[in-house]
């Protein structure tokens, strides 16, 4: 999924700031990209001479995927179990120095991320550093997957 | 219904032979695997590569050939093959690089018994790689020691994101070791190959090199290394150079190498060469080789030639008593074999068509799990147990450290060290 920035998606927006959305278009723009709200949620862009700015909005966002709290977007047909997500994790590092070294977690290691049946799943999203709003930085996992089958949002 | 749990199974699929495979069986079925790749988890459901929800057709019955494959029963089976290699003057036993350490082993005396050629799968690469190795120095390390020292790794002529998928997590460049506390940050990846992959997008710098040319590569980097004129080169030589200025600053590097390098017939060339630059390199800094099997026990049967005699080349027996083994490959005399068994390969695929062409005119006997298309041009057929899931065994990881494979499974199949073990005893 290619990465999108807010200026990009706010081009296509009214640029009013009527908040009848509950924010202003910036903030819309904001939650376009982390999937909170779908471009039908703004009124004007429903009317017809808006019509070009939805379709396009909806190209750049692509079909509604299902997310994690943390904005992980898994693809489950591309993983193909190499592990390096979990290796990198640094919360999975903290719970065990084993994994960080490179050894799969054990039964008892409370991780974040673990590979389960040959692909990897999200077990913790708790623990993950994007669960909380304050530190949405770290994005370890999706930038060293060598198949781009973890995407974040 | 009870579920069993194994903790730390060895898995059975690639050279890395990962020991930390937890796996929940339930009757007699695996239930859910945790840490296992895709390749792994295919091996464990016994589906095809990569694909874990196609079934692989596995041999239910020993069958023998009259005018089509006929099911039979064991001993049947026994006696035809026994014929068929006893009356062989030059037998050829290949493949095995699927077999634990110990079938391996009876397969080579039953090689030694009847005279014949023994060649591993792949030997042609691994054998000229271990006796270059002989001739200079050991320049190998345990992956533990490079995982806790590398600073550079080096993939020349692989792709470990499919032929070992969790080498890079495990092993090389991603996991924190013991010097190099920050992981992939505080290491280098390079990456030689004929066209850009995965790994060459994952790499600080991609060298693409020209099918079969690879050791004019290496030439070029050992004149730079000397600091003697290498303008002749024509290829990417900003590059090269860029990664020899690189290869010189480091404290430990390793390169791991695969099957690319054998492209052309240029295998012995290529590792010559590719021993030599390691060489040169280890006057400035500390460099280790490694290969990257993509069968998890290549190891083991290289490592069983140079115990048993001395020498890692394919071993021929015939003529007089003493295994004469200086050559890389024996596949180049097919023509004088006359029988042939096969253990856990599949030739008609791996081989090229001039060289497999001359094994469908010998009669074959094959022990191998699935149905592959050697099968259809066997005289027998063995149906045999998955060593490191349905049958114990000993399996040597890439680097020659030995794992004791684990059985997680009842199979009613025999495994083929006692299908090996009971043609060489009726070959006595």
């Amino acid at each position: 999924m290619a990465k999108l920035s807010m200026y990009q998606l706010y081009h296509y927006l009214p640029k009013t700031d009527c908040e009848k959305c509950g924010f202003s278009c910036m903030g819309f723009a904001n939650r376009l990209i982390s999937r909170d709200v779908r471009p039908e949620d703004c009124p004007f862009l429903l009317e017809p001479e808006y019509s070009e700015s939805l379709t396009e909005l909806n190209r750049l966002l692509g079909p509604e995927v299902e997310k994690e709290i943390t904005g992980l977007i898994i693809d489950q047909e591309k993983c193909n179990g190499c592990g390096i997500c979990v290796t990198v994790c640094e919360v999975n590092m903290e719970k065990s120095q084993e994994v960080g070294a490179g050894r799969g977690p054990g039964f008892s290691d409370e991780v974040v991320l673990r590979i389960d049946n040959g692909k990897i799943k999200l077990v913790d999203p708790q623990s993950c550093r994007r669960a909380n709003p304050s530190s949405h930085i770290c994005r370890a996992c999706a930038e060293l997957c060598p198949t781009k089958a973890i995407s974040l949002v | 219904m009870s579920e069993i749990l194994y903790e730390s199974v060895v898995c059975p699929s690639c050279g890395c032979l990962c020991d930390d495979i937890d796996v929940v069986v339930e009757e007699n079925r695996v239930k859910s695997i945790r840490n296992v790749c895709e390749w792994g988890i295919s091996k464990f459901l016994f589906t095809k590569k990569f694909t874990p929800n196609v079934k692989r057709g596995r041999v239910e019955k020993p069958m023998i050939r009259e005018k089509t494959l006929v099911e039979t029963d064991y001993e049947a089976a026994i006696s035809r093959a026994v014929d068929i290699l006893k009356g062989s003057k030059k037998p050829l036993i290949y493949g095995l690089t699927n077999s634990g350490y110990n079938a391996q082993k009876i397969a080579l005396s039953i090689a030694r018994r009847l005279k014949g050629l023994f060649e591993p799968r792949g030997a042609a690469l691994l054998s000229s790689y271990y006796a270059a190795m002989g001739d200079s120095n050991f320049y190998v390390a345990p992956l533990e020691e490079i995982r806790n020292n590398a600073d550079l790794i080096i993939y020349w002529g692989c792709n470990p994101i499919h032929s070992t998928p969790r080498h890079l997590a495990r092993y090389s460049v991603y996991p924190r070791g013991r010097c190099k506390e920050r992981g992939s940050q505080d290491r280098v990846v390079f990456t030689v190959d004929v066209a850009e992959n995965e790994m060459g997008k994952l790499s600080r710098r991609f060298l693409q090199v020209e099918r079969g040319t690879d050791f004019l590569v290496m030439e070029t980097m050992m004149k730079l290394l000397r600091e003697e004129n290498a303008e002749d080169y024509k290829g990417d030589i900003a590059t090269i150079e860029n990664m020899v200025r690189q290869m010189t600053k480091v404290s430990y590097g390793a390169i791991f190498f695969g099957m690319g390098l054998s492209a052309k017939d240029n295998a012995a060339k290529n590792i010559e060469n590719l021993m030599a630059l390691v060489k040169e390199l280890n006057r400035k800094t500390r460099f280790v080789i490694l290969p990257l099997y993509d069968d998890f026990n290549t190891s083991g049967v290289i490592q069983l030639l140079i115990r048993e005699l001395k020498s890692p080349m394919p071993a021929d027996f015939s003529g007089d008593h003493v295994a004469k083994n200086s050559k890389y490959s024996l596949l180049e005399n097919l023509h004088e074999i006359d029988a042939a068994l096969v253990v856990g390969d599949d030739p008609f695929w791996s081989l090229p068509s001039e060289k497999s062409d001359l094994l469908k005119k010998i009669p074959m006997v094959l022990i191998d799990p699935y149905w592959t298309r050697t099968t259809n041009k066997a005289q027998v057929v063995f149906p045999t147990a998955v060593t490191g899931i349905e049958a114990e065994g000993i399996a040597y990881r890439m680097d020659g450290l030995p794992l004791k494979l684990k059985k997680v499974l009842e199979s009613e199949y025999p495994s083929d060290e006692s299908i090996l073990g009971d043609i060489y005893q009726r070959l006595q």
